[in-house]
């Protein structure tokens, strides 16, 4: 039994290792130089407001998840010589410091290593041409990530030719399979690719005016640039009406000489249409509309602008608009401009005078209180509780194995328990703290999306596992909480990478009722927990039957083990049943009938009919130790049915779940309690065989036949 | 013993044993993962019919044969048909086996009264649906910007109705239900009479996705009457897509000499008017109508979008209900509907599809049901909280008190005595549970 | 074996068994091809809007008629939903996917005259005017004497008439033609810009001014198309 144990310990204790590992960071970004952002820019930069999915929300978050979708992690190594270093040094650096780069620096973020590619064969198809390292040798690997002057070199040609190509492609794929789930993971990865380039190239071009603007030769005097070939926005901008009506005499000539020739407006080439020394200025005049940055003067109006929509606003004459745009542009040139050692000053200013318009408007009416949480967030972010849970899971886990692995009655063991077991007191508290903040932040309870179903019934299911160990004191419930609150934790940080979008995003009307959220949800999901708990307890009962069967030593515990299992059922009985009605209740509520067949209510059916059949065959005596572990196996898989495949199924009115990249895992996951439950399975059947020959041999010592009870044993 | 009452006694223990509760939940379990896959396949309403509003269905496992395709060893593999029990049979076996099992026979357990109420409150529910299911009518109601109503249209079920030409308020309108003309495609056709009508009407070439084309279009496509033909269009897996149309005859009453004939349409701008008699009549299809006993009017509108997306935020319906001349302002919103009369009224969507927030020609769809179990959930759903409750904190108190029992020897030696007692034999490390079990249980079938 | 012996059991399995009879009795097809009564009728309600009685099948079915031919005297564009007056004297040239209608006149086809359409404002009244006055070799007007120009009767509506004479260089073209004269007509409607410009010899215009006037006044929109719904 010892000897079991110590495995189990040893085996845990490995795999705890492994994941506190630090991943090897291979994609060193090499540059001459490199000069970090000041701490107290950064301070500055990811608390100012951004608007994005119709909520407002810092600029950590917003440039988070646009790394995080390219890159597949939230940060970039680099290999530079920082001011004051001798020698090139290896750092990292954090999003926000490398939105920093897109918008003020854009030549060093075109040398960032942060496009993920996961499968070469996805470039060869894109015709970009192998890369080659310093020595001429093909460097090719399966996965990589790489910079954009990687992807599309600095030629402004092949640039072109590369970008065209990636865009038709991803393009065509769209367009000749609408379901995502036809397209082959090279396809996936081409997509992938295109919105990762299509984003960075809007982050580069956000603020490119700040930079100056180019001018070429040949034009007007009024307009010829002062210095190195460009002319400050501003002084542009000023000239916005001469430049517009020398731009319309051109443009009008053009049209009327083609009407006269016969050629339709439309098919005269668009180049032709603008005069030559104006197109070099596009170059850093392609205002991106996605970075939704200034807040709206018109107080009825809840749409924060681009700085592409405060210069279109120019045009037509909005009032004061002008001005604005002239305030925010110089802000932003400012900072453009600026030493990055000075960079804070202009970025505070900047983000201040958009709090300030922010707050400015909550006195008007209707009020507008749109920076309530904008702090908190950037403080959620900043503690990254759930993240740190890990870490402490991990070192939780080694204070268990060390108690199991050591004499139980030895005092090494004792405090390595209470260790383990007042410790994981402190990852449930962040997590507790990290859903309350989330809470906050967007004012419902933290379970309407998957990712945070996720948290939610790691949790929940760390806790119940507590509750187990408080009453029962053998560690095994003990062991099952740690391990479930670090591979959940992972789990969700995966599943937040695979998705790559803010998993604080805005709901669909039907979901925004606080009331249902906080009743229906939580009881279904308390139920979805019950089952994996109960199937955890089962899988850990296969695990020291199978021992118990090759050490040959009796195996203590498992009756409690069944003890808690059968428990749990009854838990997530109540729960999955109370919350599948609840579900009717507030269908009947919305969608005008209680029950309608929809995957995700039948969903939760399924589960609750497991746990009937289970708790009832229980009770008719259909089933007995093994029987009831064995149909909590099968239950977990129902379980993961009815947490994410049904929004794989792609039908439903539920299913505003997350689609593609998780069908692997969860079939992975089948697999695992499948073939834990076959192995069940197996000890199960050689156990009764055990069983029904020592019956036989008390029989035969007994000299009687084998009753009716022996029978029923045989049978059951 | 006469073998009367043998048999009764057998059929009485049968119907209200576990065996046949675990039975039903394991079949009810396969059905209701049956008929979610399906719904990839056959949609909703489709998969609705087959797996859970019947009582027997035949599986061909259609979505396990289209979706496998990447399993190579699955390729081409016949598939078995199952026949397999409906949802309707095993909730009808469910109720009584819950009604004789888990009430009648429980009823003397006393001590236990949370198994009971939870029983009962599922009995509760499952008549609560039966009655929505043979008696609920759903449907909606498109509301345009100060538009007045009365009724309100089914989703699926196209009728036929035969009016008087120039009939009004209170004037009567035939009604050929849909269940009648469904089937009738191709040459299948059915004729029907009312001493009302100086003719019978004779339908057929039914198409439950029809969308009418000129005859000249596509010569010999489909019968043809006045120039027209129905196109018949691929049957959608959303039901409520479905646009019916049908060829009508008009025939001469108990003869089959023509009067007139014409093409049916669901969507139709105006009914077919055929004048027989000196009088003309409407014949159209029609959306099921049903009369609301209440009018009811959209004064206002509004919707707004999250900022900058195209996800609904709110959407909310001012509508003044007149009743009797009498006007009361309700507003109806999503998740918070209208409730009257035993009608409910639902928030439910708003178009054109292009509509933006402010919208002043944006309207309204309001759901509607009528449903005389509206409330029945509720209760059932609080009964079996309270229910459950109760059980699992008895057994829960005790479990604790059991295992304190446990801790000494002679009682574990009680407790596997008292769990003989029961059906089980003494079984190791079932004494815990079985100690919290009703002692009693039945014998599995014998 | 103890089998139940009380009262209730005897009487609740015959009611359960009669409660299943009731639920059992579903509904069933009638067969095809019998005659059946119409027993389902409905009170139409006080809202519902009236049926409209004599639509024929196009109105039903959301076709319109084909479309007739122009009525005589009346040509008509292919494609676009314009016709006009067949005007005595002119003859009609090949259209472009610039000029909807296209004729010549005068004793060797020395005049022209073509009815086109930008989608738009393009570029605005004013600035189209200029454009034509400097063809003419006259110089830009402003804003204000837009109000002096005269009109005629385009699509039913006053539309501001240009009419200047002196040398004229059409585009692409290298001379200028001396003594010519320009009547140019143009209306601004808000999805598409309307023209009609006739040029040619002073003399030969000034015979076809009337005709000018008469074309531009008989211009119509054909509403339909036809064939589609």
């Amino acid at each position: 039994m010892k000897m079991i144990r110590q495995l189990i310990a040893c085996t845990c204790a490995a795999a705890a290792l492994a994941i506190s590992l630090p991943a090897g960071a291979t994609d060193f970004t090499k540059l001459a130089t490199y000069e970090p952002w000041p701490e107290a820019t950064v301070e500055a930069f990811r608390s100012i407001p951004v608007q994005e999915g119709g909520r407002i929300k810092p600029m950590d978050a917003w440039a988070q998840f646009k790394l995080l979708s390219m890159n597949a992690k939230r940060s970039l190594w680099i290999e530079a010589k920082r001011p004051g270093d001798d020698e090139p040094t290896k750092f990292k650096i954090g999003y926000n410091e490398w939105a920093l780069d897109c918008f003020f620096r854009p030549d060093i973020a075109k040398q960032q290593k942060i496009f993920d590619v996961k499968d070469y064969d996805a470039l060869t198809r894109l015709g970009i041409e192998l890369l080659k390292d310093e020595n001429g040798q093909t460097l090719k690997k399966k996965r990589d990530r790489y910079s954009y002057h990687e992807l599309f070199t600095t030629d402004r040609e092949i640039e072109n030719v590369r970008l065209n190509e990636l865009e038709t492609q991803a393009e065509r794929i769209r367009t000749e399979k609408s379901d995502q789930a036809d397209w082959t993971s090279i396809e996936h990865v081409i997509i992938g690719l295109h919105e990762g380039v299509t984003i960075f190239d809007h982050m580069v071009r956000s603020f490119a005016f700040a930079r100056g603007i180019k001018v070429g030769p040949g034009a007007p005097e009024w307009l010829a640039p002062a210095e190195g070939g460009t002319v400050r926005f501003q002084e542009f901008f000023g000239k916005t009406q001469q430049i517009a009506a020398w731009v319309d005499e051109y443009q009008q000539a053009k049209m009327a000489e083609s009407m006269e020739k016969g050629i339709l407006p439309k098919d005269i080439p668009s180049e032709e249409m603008i005069p030559e020394p104006i197109r070099a200025s596009f170059d850093r005049l392609q205002f991106s509309p996605m970075l939704l940055l200034f807040p709206p003067t018109d107080p009825k109006l809840d749409e924060w602008e681009s700085f592409a929509a405060l210069a279109r606003n120019v045009d037509r004459n909005t009032e004061g608009g002008s001005d604005r745009l002239m305030k925010y542009a110089g802000l932003i040139e400012d900072i453009a401009r600026a030493p990055v050692a000075e960079s804070a000053a202009p970025v505070e200013a900047l983000r201040d005078a958009i709090v300030a318009k922010a707050e400015e408007r909550t006195h008007q009416t209707p009020p507008h209180n749109e920076l309530r949480t904008v702090n908190l967030e950037v403080a959620y972010y900043k503690a990254d509780l759930f993240y740190r849970s890990i870490n402490i899971f991990v070192i939780l886990i080694l204070a268990w194995a060390v108690a199991v692995l050591t004499r139980r009655d030895s005092k090494v063991s004792k405090i390595a328990t209470r260790i383990a077991f007042w410790g994981t007191l402190v990852p449930v508290a962040m997590m507790i703290t990290g859903m309350t903040m989330r809470s906050i932040i967007l004012a419902r309870p933290p379970v309407a999306t998957l990712y945070e179903t996720l948290i939610f019934i790691t949790t929940a299911s760390v806790i119940v596992l507590l509750v187990i160990e408080a009453f029962d004191r053998q560690r095994i419930a003990l062991g099952g909480a740690v391990f479930l609150g670090c591979i959940g934790l992972l789990l969700s940080g995966a599943f937040e990478v695979t998705k790559s979008e803010d998993t604080m995003g805005t709901l669909q009307a039907v979901l925004m009722t606080n009331f249902w959220l906080a009743t229906h949800v939580p009881s279904v999901l308390l139920g979805y927990a019950a089952g994996i708990v109960a199937a955890l307890i089962s899988a850990i009962y296969v695990a020291f039957k199978l021992f118990g069967r090759f050490s040959g030593q009796p195996t203590r515990f498992t009756r409690d083990l069944t003890k808690f299992a059968y428990g749990v059922i009854c838990f997530g009985l109540l729960f999955s049943l109370v919350g599948t009605v609840l579900g009717g209740l507030w269908a009947n509520d919305s969608w005008g009938r209680f029950w309608g067949w929809d995957p995700k209510e039948n969903g939760a059916l399924m589960i609750v009919l497991c746990f009937l059949a289970i708790l009832h065959a229980r009770l008719g005596g259909y089933i007995k130790e093994w029987g009831l572990h064995l149909s909590s196996l099968l239950t977990a898989n129902v379980v993961l049915f009815s947490w994410f495949h049904v929004n794989l199924l792609g039908v439903g009115l539920h299913s505003y779940g997350f689609t593609s990249g998780l069908k692997v895992a969860l079939f992975i996951s089948y697999g695992v309690f499948l073939a834990i439950f076959l192995v069940g399975a197996v000890l199960a059947f050689l156990d009764r065989i055990d069983r029904r020959r020592a019956k036989e041999l008390r029989n035969a010592e007994k000299g009687a036949d084998p009753g009716p009870g022996g029978k029923r044993l045989a049978n059951a | 013993m006469s073998s009367g009452r043998y048999f009764f006694n057998l059929g009485y223990r049968f119907i209200s044993s576990f065996g046949l509760a675990v039975a039903t939940f394991v079949l009810l379990l396969i059905i209701t993962y049956l008929g979610t896959v399906a719904q990839i396949e056959i949609g909703l309403l489709k998969a609705q019919q087959v797996y859970f509003e019947s009582w027997f269905f035949i599986e061909d496992f259609a979505y396990f044969k289209n979706n496998m395709e990447s399993l190579e060893w699955l390729q081409g593999k016949a598939y078995p048909k199952l026949l397999l029990p409906g949802g309707k049979l095993l909730l009808v076996v469910l109720f009584f086996n819950l009604l004789i099992g888990g009430i009648i026979r429980l009823r003397r357990k006393w001590h236990k009264p949370g198994l009971i109420i939870s029983h009962f409150s599922i009995v509760v529910l499952l008549v609560g649906s039966f009655v929505e299911y043979r008696k609920a009518d759903r449907g909606n109601l498109k509301l345009d910007p100060k538009q007045t109503a009365d009724y309100f249209t089914s989703y699926y079920d196209w009728d036929i109705e035969i009016t008087k030409a120039g009939a009004g308020p209170g004037d009567e309108a035939l009604v050929i239900p849909y269940e009648q003309i469904n089937y009738l495609e191709g040459d299948l056709s059915r004729t029907f009479r009312s001493d009302k009508l100086p003719f019978d009407v004779q339908v057929s070439n039914y198409v439950i996705n029809s969308q009418p084309n000129r005859a000249t279009a596509s010569p010999g496509a489909g019968p043809a009457a006045k120039g027209y033909y129905l196109e018949v269009g691929e049957e959608q897996k959303e039901a409520e897509m479905n646009v019916g149309g049908c060829k009508v005859s008009l025939l001469k009453p108990g003869t089959s000499e023509p009067l007139d004939e014409g093409i049916l349409w669901g969507l139709a701008n105006a009914p077919m008017t055929a004048e027989v008699g000196g009088q003309q009549f409407l014949v159209t299809m029609v959306r099921r109508i049903w009369p609301l006993p209440f009018a009811v009017r959209l004064d206002q509108f509004e919707f707004d979008l999250h900022p900058m997306t195209r996800m609904a935020r709110e959407y909310t319906s001012t509508i003044s209900q007149i009743e009797d001349g009498a006007e009361k302002t309700v507003i109806i919103t999503m998740n918070e509907p209208m409730r009257d009369e035993g009608y409910v009224l639902y928030q439910s969507g708003y178009g054109p599809d292009n509509a933006q927030p402010g919208d002043p020609n944006a309207y309204t769809v309001l759901a509607v049901a009528d449903n005389p179990a509206d409330y029945i959930p509720m209760i059932s759903c609080i009964m079996v909280g309270i229910g459950l409750l109760i059980h699992f904190a008895q057994m829960m108190v005790q479990s604790i008190g059991g295992r304190a029992r446990n801790e000494s020897p002679a009682a574990a030696a009680a407790a596997a005595t008292k769990s003989a007692a029961g059906s089980s034999p003494p079984m190791p490390g079932a004494a815990a549970p079985s100690a919290t079990l009703p002692t009693d249980a039945p014998d599995p079938a014998p | 074996m103890n089998l139940p012996q009380s009262n209730w059991r005897t009487s609740a399995f015959p009611l359960t068994l009669a409660c299943a009879a009731l639920l059992g009795t579903g509904c069933s097809r009638d067969p095809v091809g019998d005659v059946v009564e119409i027993t389902k009728t409905r009170t139409i309600t006080q809202y519902e809007p009236a049926r409209a009685a004599g639509a024929t099948d196009d109105e039903r079915f959301g076709f319109s008629r084909p479309v007739p031919p122009p009525p005589p005297g009346m040509a008509q564009h292919a494609a676009a939903p314009f016709r006009w007056k067949v005007i005595d004297g002119w003859t009609a040239q090949e259209g472009s996917q610039m000029r909807v209608a296209n004729f010549s006149f005068g004793p060797n086809g020395e005049g022209e005259c073509y009815l086109s359409l930008l989608p738009g404002s393009a570029g605005g009244v004013l600035a189209n005017l200029n454009r034509w006055r400097a063809q003419m070799g006259q110089e830009p007007m402003a804003e204000e004497d837009l109000a002096s120009l005269g009109t005629t009767k385009l699509l039913g509506a006053d539309a501001p008439m240009l009419d200047v004479t002196g040398p004229f260089k059409g585009m692409g073209e290298t001379e200028a033609k001396p003594d010519y004269r320009m009547l140019g007509a143009l209306l601004g409607a808000p999805e598409f810009t309307l023209f009609v410009k006739m040029t040619g010899p002073a003399n030969i215009v000034a015979e076809n001014e009337e005709k000018f006037r008469e074309f531009c006044a008989s211009v119509e929109i054909t509403s339909s198309r036809g064939g589609g719904q």
